[in-house]
């Protein structure tokens, strides 16, 4: 069985999409941030690592680096919610959404998601990572 | 002559007659006694001369020896001497004229002052010594006619001066007339200034330097004053119009900030609401595979995905929208294709209960744009148009032109793009709301009420402007104004 | 009854009549006089004579000529001179002697208003010649009557 484990700030998105990986067979654990992940993957590794690379604290893209360093077989889904960084809406230049994949895919990520995504599309983005190919299915052009 | 009812002049005629009536009495009283006292005395002096004269005669002459000479010499003193009576007494002998009034009895004493005694006759007794005896002349003056004359001469004066007095008042209510009416005509136009009439000028005629001086101050006061409604009214109408423009301006401001706030906002919101639909999608996918095949719920639960995925696409436009804007590339670019493309892309949407025509001229100016955005605004004012007529078929117009400055809303030369529906209009309420972001006059899931503030927004970026005409019943047009560029040669080929 | 009331009305009525009889016993016992200084050697001045120097004409006697002076100390008077004496009027004779002044070079004749001054200034003067109240002059030694110019 294929271990996932999931980083994402919010519970609701971190249920979600563990009860989905659950329910499709595969054993998914739930971190709220990337330093958290870090401790978790020491203390037991995994296959995947889904995480949103729009954080506060710490910079998704710069964890997906870390974790590469770290443990360099483990596959790399990213997931992001567009819009600024800044969610108070404050910063006039809003960060694109493509800047931040661009800069994931930088970072090492096999795969970018965009939210909202459907079960489906999470399970074949899981499913393509694990087989080995790095294409970039996505389920919207960013 | 004026009617007397001013108040100025009923005042000094009132005067004048006031003046008189005091010093007319004196003057009479005066003069009536130097009359008086000039006639009295000539008549004493006559009187004293004659007897005196008529005494020395019967002095020295041989008269009173004889009763006939005596008496003829008394007679002349009656007829030359104006007496009523005339005696001389010598001794307890007297000759008295027959000529006399017989009916004054002398009295023995004499008048010393004309009127004297208040009989009407002067007495003068003279003595006389004549051959050593002496006797008594006594005469009797008529002061009646001197009397007579004193009253005719004071009648004369009284009707004199009566005269006078109504000369002079006649004379003194012409005169304050004659002044009052300049001083009427003068308060008239003042007043009418007072009430707010300043055309009336101040043309008063008039000898009086006062009054012509007061009168020409007055006039330039009125001009003055109508010199200062003037500016003032310069003044309220610039102020007016700048603060319409103002208002204009920032009524676009705002506007322009909105639709940033949007943008800034719906960045910000986008990502916690994208955040929040993954555990709706993701959920409810898990809770209609766990229903049982047949299930009514599944069509319940499918709808709440369909509600997802468009709060999704909604998101997403949003996102695409600001992102755009701020990504917007502009360069020299053909409208003609840009519209061609349009259209042709619309058209195979669009259904045939549409008539889609287009009014294209050739030779058209380039424009600063960004032909994808431009692409955007032509589709959003064709799917607005579509919408208008949705229920009908109808026509709608796309059209490119030049004009020329000075047509309305282009103070340069530009290229218009007009797009018309002949679907029912809108009303003005409507039609200032129009490009605000989310507003829509549609029922609630047939549209956002994006796609007019995202060509507004669009508009902005290129510093073209969009004007809309509108009317019940007469459908819509909206014209964008597109700046042309100066050295732009008129091209048909794609520029972007 | 006879009472106080008539007894006062014919009081009254006695004492009214003496008053008038007073008055005009007054007038009626009046004279003017020619006076002049009880010095004076001046003989008499016939009528015309005293026409003549009032008239401020020339009149001597014994050598020297004769100075007339006026008097008004009262109206009466001064009337009784100008109609006996002068036989003019007041404003005639006050002409009369401006002309003789002006053009003949004499002098007036003074004016005096009070009788006590005229008196004194008679008396003082042997060649001045006045006229008066009789009861005026009647006991005053100082003058001397000449005749009665004018009695009632």
């Amino acid at each position: 069985m294929h271990t996932i484990l999931v980083i994402d700030d919010e519970v609701d998105v971190r249920d979600g999409i563990k009860r989905v990986l659950d329910r499709a067979g595969f054993s998914a654990r739930t971190v709220d941030n990337a330093v958290d992940a870090m401790q978790e993957l020491e203390r037991a590794p995994a296959d995947v690592v889904i995480t949103d690379i729009i954080m506060p604290k710490l910079n998704g893209v710069d964890a997906i680096a870390a974790i590469l360093r770290e443990f360099p077989a483990v596959r790399i889904i990213a997931i992001s919610g567009g819009g600024n960084f800044d969610v108070t809406g404050n910063q006039s230049a809003s960060i694109t959404t493509s800047a931040y994949l661009a800069a994931a895919k930088k970072a090492g990520a096999h795969i970018i998601l965009t939210k909202p995504f459907e079960s489906r599309e999470l399970i074949d983005a899981v499913t393509q990572v694990i087989g080995g190919a790095s294409a970039t299915a996505s389920g919207n052009s960013p | 002559m004026a009617r007397l009812n001013a108040t100025f002049s009923r005042f000094v005629t009132a005067s004048v007659v006031a003046v008189h009536l005091m010093l007319l009495p004196a003057l009479y009283f005066g003069v009536g006694y130097v009359i008086r006292k000039s006639h009295e005395d000539l008549f004493v002096q006559h009187a004293r001369t004659f007897a005196r004269v008529l005494a020395d005669e019967f002095e020295v002459g041989a008269a009173l020896d004889s009763a006939a000479q005596t008496s003829d010499l008394l007679d002349l003193a009656i007829i030359h001497g104006e007496s009523r009576y005339a005696e001389l007494t010598d001794g307890s002998h007297s000759v008295r004229s027959a000529l006399g009034s017989p009916v004054i009895t002398a009295a023995r004493r004499t008048d010393l002052s004309f009127a004297h005694g208040g009989d009407g006759i002067y007495f003068i007794v003279l003595p006389i010594e004549h051959a050593g005896h002496s006797a008594e002349l006594r005469l009797g003056f008529d002061e009646r006619p001197t009397q007579q004359r004193i009253q005719l001469a004071l009648n004369r004066m009284l009707l004199l001066l009566a005269a006078y007095l109504c000369v002079a008042v006649m004379l003194a209510a012409y005169l304050s007339s004659r002044l009052s009416r300049p001083i009427r005509r003068l308060q008239d136009l003042s007043r009418s200034i007072a009430s707010g009439d300043y055309e009336r000028a101040l043309n008063v005629t008039t000898g009086i330097r006062e009054l012509h001086d007061l009168a020409a101050d007055l006039e330039a006061m009125r001009h003055e004053l109508v010199g200062i409604n003037d500016r003032l009214q310069e003044k309220m109408r610039e102020k007016e119009i700048s603060e319409a423009g103002r208002d204009e301006l920032q009524k676009q401001l705002r506007h322009r900030q909105r639709l940033e706030t949007v943008g800034t906002l719906a960045g910000g919101v986008a990502h916690e609401f994208n955040n929040v639909l993954v555990p709706i999608i993701l959920f409810t996918e898990m809770a209609m595979a766990d229903l049982p095949p047949g299930s009514p719920s599944r069509a319940d639960l499918d709808r709440v995905l369909a509600s997802a995925r468009r709060a999704k696409n909604v998101v997403q436009k949003i996102l695409t929208f600001s992102h755009a804007l701020d990504d917007a590339a502009l360069a020299p670019t053909d409208l003609r294709s840009v519209v061609s493309e349009s259209i042709a892309l619309f058209s195979a949407l669009a259904p045939s209960s549409i008539e889609i025509r287009t009014d294209i001229a050739e030779d058209l100016p380039l424009v600063r744009a960004d032909a994808t955005l431009a692409g955007d605004v032509v589709m959003n004012l064709c799917t607005n148009a579509f919408q208008a007529m949705h229920d009908a078929k109808g026509i709608l117009t796309v059209g490119l032109r030049a004009t020329t400055p000075g047509a309305p809303a282009a103070a340069v030369p530009s290229v218009e793009l007009w797009v018309s529906d002949s679907g029912p209009g809108m009303e003005q309420r409507t039609v200032d709301r129009i490009f605000e972001p989310f507003f829509t006059t549609r029922a609630v899931g047939q549209g956002t009420g994006l796609g007019l503030s995202v060509v507004h927004g669009i508009v902005q970026v290129f510093g073209a402007s969009i004007t809309v005409e509108t009317a019940i019943g007469a459908g819509t047009t909206f014209r964008i104004f597109f700046p042309a560029l100066a050295d732009s040669s008129p091209s048909s080929e794609p520029a972007v | 009854m006879v009472s106080s009331n008539s007894v006062k009305h014919v009081a009254a009525t006695i004492v009214l009549v003496l008053l008038l009889g007073a008055a005009t016993r007054a007038f009626a016992a009046e004279e003017v006089v020619l006076i002049v200084s009880a010095r004076s050697s001046i003989g008499q001045l016939d009528s015309p004579l005293v026409r003549r120097l009032f008239l401020g004409l020339t009149v001597t006697q014994h050598g020297s000529r004769l100075r007339p002076v006026l008097n008004e100390a009262d109206a009466q008077i001064k009337e009784l001179f100008l109609q006996n004496i002068v036989s003019m009027s007041d404003s005639t004779y006050d002409r009369y002697l401006l002309r003789l002044s002006l053009q003949q070079g004499r002098t007036q004749p003074t004016v005096y208003k009070s009788e006590s001054e005229l008196i004194d200034a008679v008396a003082a003067e042997p060649a001045t010649v006045g006229y008066a109240w009789m009861r005026d002059v009647a006991h005053n030694p100082r003058v001397r009557v000449l005749r009665v110019v004018w009695h009632d």
